[in-house]
């Protein structure tokens, strides 16, 4: 094993791809312990004013390295923020006037995409009211809205038609930032928002928050219902991992056993194994996978199941049965027979371990092919449903037209993570073989 | 370790317990076409009788195909007798299956093979080849384990033992790997050992020493031992006892000494011939050589299985009818019809 | 058997890199073979014997490092000739070699016959139906019937096979001859046939043999001359009757000590120990570190010396006695 190492260091190609499987490895750590794996799947269900205050489809917040003009991110006040300036009247009779002024700064040069109001009240039977007032940096006052608040209610400013019309058939969130003397630029500067509230009963309370949705968001973007695609490209990473491996090691570690006793026992054992063999051979393995999700389980644990079940019997138990049937001729495997070695000493002691150096290299090839696999059943619709996976991204992305789009981003995270992974584990790969392979060495 | 003893004799019959009896055995293997149609058998060993008694050294001549393999085989439990009986200790044991084997015999009977490395696993340390048989045969102490891999490094003298026991088979040269192979055979302390061709893939310098060596082991231990060679010129120095083997079937049996200045069947009287001694003269000679192939084992000629060979051949009778075995004198018998008013 | 002197090789080395360092395979190997003999070149594994034959006929590995020295065949340095020519003239025309286990490395899917005649066609300028007499010409030499021409290698035994190839290199007509362990994997009585094959080829064809072997007492039965090798160095030259009855170097002398004998009674000794690795030679005798009779000189490297009948003795013990020193 110390050998292998040393042997590993003087492959560039080898320490290349370790590194990268290492970093993957590090990455699903990270995701595993950041979100842990109930919120990941609750986060990626959604829904819930989960992710209220995302943007939909923005753009990676670092673009805007590359952009001359700033496109703008998400910002939120609150009523009950510190920095929120609160004014309560209170006119007797369990009437109060609440007035909030929300502030922020606004110095984009770019529109935001939507505008928001999200409001709470707490009330026994009247309503709270509130007014909303938009004041501009250069002082005009828009009137917004009066509105009678639930307990839980939200003004989307942006699909205000009637507001619309009244700031001239242009839409809120550009009218309402728009500079008047230059019409499509910005007008920079300190906004605010006046709320101005009345509760009528004692102990009635109603708190707003303000979103000016961006047109960029974290590290990764989101996407088309607001998911920030970070989420789904950490938690990528351990899914694609391990079920890279546990298929890669299951089926390889299972058919190699396999093959090892149909070559040990013969006879029957062995006719049965063949048989099984050409007629898993024939059975096309991705339909046979679209069929069980459709007509099943999606699980990703069922998939997976059905993958080593099918791999077992592929083709690699011909190749490791033509290894083993070398093999089993050698003279130390008389020699355990002769000192009273049992079969199954034999085939786990004797004949695997002759062949697992072999094979390792193999199946560090085989991981990246089972990391597709899942990705492209998540794409055609049959991943599971419940996980944030790289091929749901895929699908997400190809459903919802990103490319037609201009949301390149959306494909390129993936894409570039899953090829990233392939190309970890197959330079690794073949350098392992090279190393336990010596036959393919050059002098 | 120098010198090799030269011949010895067979100790007197009064003495003599046989630790292994073989009565009859045959073993053939099966040929079937496309899996399915018996198209025949294999006759590898076709009716052999002999005893082996404590202590002695034994050792079987013959060419490729004549069967000597296949008896090792056989005897060693790795092949199933089709036909007959192997007695050792008084128990015949080719009616035990596979368990009872474990329990009862294996342990007694040590395999020196021909390949030391093919007979060695080239993933395991010398520590762990030795071990393996002790694991297997219930021998889990410790202690008791390192014991007996340090008596039997130092009686193949592979030491010092500690550089020794980390090594791999490769890290070993031909000659290392054979005593470790005696040295593995030796460890479950057996009765009887066999060894197939032990020095035949071993340069000629080492040749010796490994054959000294089985010789110490084997007069320290009382060992019976089969040695299986097909050079005669080895024979001499190693074993009381010579047996011919030709067409699946025992032809000649004698004391290494009587055979040696008298061998009887023609057959051996060939190999005799065609085996060279460092000598000029041969030169100038050309060899005698029976004309033909060794016979087929799946369809063997009728009556004297070397018969098509022979220049002696009595028509009508050699042709006709199988030999039994003539004792010629107290030292020698043979299975050949030349014999046949000798007995 | 003649005087002429066929084959004279003179200071051959062939070193090649591996992993661990370079193997001095051959090292500076001298002799003489005239028509019509047969040198036998003995040695223990890893000697260098069979790299010297391969020397000779220029199959070098493609590590190669050094390669020189002179091969004088018949008149000419073969040495230095371009690969082109060696591979024209040369090869298989007129040295022609007959490799280790040749009976497997028969072409299994092809007959016998177009195998024979294969390298004739590839190497001499003649028709078909020629090249088909010479290969039966060939096998007549060796005593195979002619009907097994027509068949293919795996109806035929061992020893079969081993005579067809030695005829696919008598097919030519070749002066020089390369066995290499002729007979090492076959049978008893199949060898003593191959053998009587041999000398009657050698007799009625007074072709000239090259024969490595680690068998001495196979060699005694072709061998005019013997060479002795040892760690890929010539330590000794002799006629086949000086040699077996009076060999001079420890090592022959220890070789011939550890050979078990039929006909005779001897002692047996064996040489403890092992060769050492061709990758960094002692830079004195090689064979010091296991040689009974070694003294403080021989950590130098001992010359060649010449003795009586055309011996030559890479060893101290004699230098002293004759101090001359042929080739350094």
């Amino acid at each position: 094993m110390k050998n292998a190492l040393r042997q590993i260091k003087s492959y560039p190609s080898a320490v290349a791809g370790l590194a990268i499987i290492l970093l993957l490895v590090a990455l699903a750590i990270f995701a595993v312990i950041k979100i842990p794996y109930q919120e990941a799947v609750a986060l990626w269900r959604g829904g819930d004013n989960v992710w209220l205050e995302t943007p939909r489809n923005a753009r990676p917040a670092w673009f805007n390295w590359f952009y001359k003009e700033k496109q703008p991110v998400t910002i939120v006040r609150r009523t009950t923020d510190e920095t929120a300036e609160k004014m309560v009247a209170d006119l007797g009779g369990g009437v109060k006037m609440i007035d909030t002024i929300l502030e922020f700064d606004y110095h984009y040069d770019g529109f935001p995409q939507e505008l928001a109001i999200f409001l709470q009240a707490t009330y026994q039977a009247a309503r709270p009211n509130v007014n909303f007032v938009w004041v501009t940096p250069d002082g005009r006052e828009i009137a917004l809205n009066e509105l009678q608040v639930r307990q839980s209610e939200s003004y989307r400013i942006s699909q205000d038609s009637r507001l619309e019309r009244r700031l001239g058939g242009v839409k809120p969130e550009i009218a309402l930032f728009q500079d008047p003397k230059n019409p499509g630029k910005v007008l920079k500067g300190t906004y605010q928002l006046r709320a101005e509230g009345l509760v009528f009963e004692e102990g009635s309370t109603v708190d707003a928050s303000l979103v000016v949705y961006g047109k960029l968001h974290g590290l990764a973007g989101t996407d088309h219902r607001r998911r920030d695609l970070m989420v789904a490209l950490l938690w990528g990473a351990p899914v694609a991992l391990s079920f890279g491996l546990l298929a890669a090691v299951g089926s390889s570690l299972t058919t190699m056993i396999l093959a090892a006793a149909s070559v040990w026992f013969g006879g029957w054992v062995d006719w049965v194994i063949r048989r099984i063999n050409e007629i898993v051979m024939i059975l096309p393995l991705l339909p046979i996978l679209i069929m069980v999700g459709l007509f099943y389980s999606r699980s990703i644990w069922v998939i997976l199941g059905v993958v080593i079940a099918l791999g077992i019997f592929g083709s690699g138990i011909l190749s490791y049965r033509a290894m083993f049937l070398q093999v089993k001729e050698s003279g130390y495997i008389e020699a355990a027979r002769a000192y009273g070695a049992s079969n199954g000493r034999i085939i786990f002691r004797y004949l695997v371990p002759r062949i697992l150096p072999v094979l390792i290299p193999g199946f560090v090839i085989q991981v990246p092919s089972y990391v597709f696999l899942e990705a492209t059943l998540s794409v055609l619709g049959l991943g599971d449903p419940l996980l944030p996976t790289w091929g749901k991204l895929l699908s997400d992305a190809q459903s919802n037209g990103a490319l037609m789009n201009g949301y390149f981003y959306w494909v390129l995270e993936p894409a570039a993570l899953l090829m990233l992974a392939g190309l970890g584990f197959v330079m690794l790969g073949y350098a392992l073989d090279r190393i336990f392979n010596p036959r393919l060495r050059e002098l | 370790m120098p010198n090799v003893a030269l011949e010895r004799q067979p100790a007197p019959a009064a003495e003599r317990k046989p630790i292994l009896a073989v009565e009859d055995l045959h073993t053939w293997f099966e040929v079937r076409r496309f899996g399915f149609f018996k198209a025949g058998d294999v006759r590898a060993l076709d009716g052999v009788n002999f005893e082996l008694y404590e202590g002695e050294a034994l050792s079987i001549v013959g060419e490729s195909g004549c069967g000597k393999s296949t008896l090792a085989k056989t005897i060693l439990g790795l092949h199933r007798p089709t036909k007959g009986k192997i007695y050792f200790q008084g128990v015949d044991i080719s009616t035990l299956d596979d368990d009872q084997l474990r329990s009862q015999y294996r342990a007694k009977v040590g395999y020196i093979q021909q390949d030391p490395y093919g007979a060695l696993p080239p993933f395991m340390s010398v520590e762990r080849i030795l071990k393996e048989p002790m694991i297997i045969n219930g021998i889990k102490d410790r202690k008791e384990q390192e014991r007996r891999i340090r008596q039997v490094l130092e009686e193949v003298k592979l030491s010092p033992i500690e550089d020794f026991l980390p090594k791999f088979p490769h890290q070993l040269s031909g000659g290392q790997q054979q005593r470790l192979v005696i040295a593995r055979a030796m460890i479950l302390e057996p009765k009887l050992l066999v060894a197939d061709e032990p020095v035949s893939m071993l340069d000629a310098s080492v040749r010796v020493e490994i054959l000294t060596l089985l010789q110490k082991i084997q007069y320290d231990h009382n060992l019976a031992i089969i040695y299986i060679t097909h050079d005669l010129s080895t024979v001499r120095y190693f074993s009381e006892r010579i047996f011919t083997m030709y067409g699946a079937k025992i032809i000649e049996k004698a004391a290494t000494k009587a055979l040696l200045k008298n061998p009887l069947h023609p057959y051996t009287r060939a190999l005799f011939e065609a085996t060279s001694d460092p000598d000029y003269e041969n030169l100038k000679t050309f060899k005698e050589v029976p004309a033909g192939e060794p016979p087929s084992l799946m369809n063997p000629p009728s009556g004297c299985r070397f018969h098509p060979r022979c220049s002696k051949m009595i028509k009508g009778l050699c042709d006709k009818e199988l030999p039994p075995e003539f004792q010629v004198t107290e030292d020698q018998s043979v299975a050949c019809w030349l014999y046949r008013d000798k007995a | 058997m003649s005087n002429k002197v066929l084959l004279e090789v003179r200071n051959l080395k062939l070193h090649f890199r591996t992993r661990n360092g370079p193997v001095q395979a051959v090292d500076n190997v001298n002799f003489q073979l005239r028509e019509g003999h047969t040198l036998a070149v003995v040695g223990e594994s890893g000697c260098g014997k069979t790299s010297l034959a391969k020397a000779i006929l220029r199959l070098l590995p493609r590590n190669v490092i050094t390669y020189s020295g002179s091969i004088i065949f018949d008149g000419v340095d073969i040495m230095t000739f371009d690969d082109e020519r060696f591979r024209k003239e040369i090869r298989w025309s007129k040295i022609a070699m007959v490799p280790q286990a040749s009976m497997n490395s028969l072409n299994p899917v092809m007959r016998i016959e177009d195998q024979l005649m294969e390298p004739l066609l590839v190497h001499e300028d003649i028709s078909r139906q020629e090249a088909a007499k010479w290969v039966r010409d060939a096998f007549a030499v060796v005593g195979l019937p002619l009907d097994f021409l027509s068949r293919y290698p795996f109806e035929l035994s061992g020893g079969m096979r081993q005579r067809a190839a030695i005829a696919m290199a008598l097919a030519s007509n070749p002066k020089l001859v390369l066995l290499d362990e002729p007979s090492s994997a076959l049978d008893l009585l199949t060898q003593a046939n191959l053998m009587n094959v041999l000398k009657r080829v050698k007799q009625e064809f007074n072709t000239t043999f090259i024969m490595i072997t680690h068998d001495i007492g196979t060699a005694s039965e072709l061998a005019d001359e013997i060479a002795v090798m040892y760690a890929g160095e010539l330590v000794e030259y002799a006629s086949a009757e000086y040699f077996y009855t009076n060999a001079r170097h420890p090592y022959s002398q220890k070789l011939m000590a550890s050979v078990p004998t039929l006909r005779e009674d001897k002692e047996l000794q064996f040489i403890p120990g092992q060769p050492p690795s061709l990758i960094n030679p002692p830079m004195g005798c090689r064979f010091a570190e296991r040689c009974p009779m070694r003294y403080d000189k021989c950590a130098l490297h001992p010359p060649t010396v010449q003795l009586d009948h055309g011996r030559t003795v890479q060893c101290w013990l004699y230098a002293d006695e004759k101090g001359e020193v042929q080739h350094a």
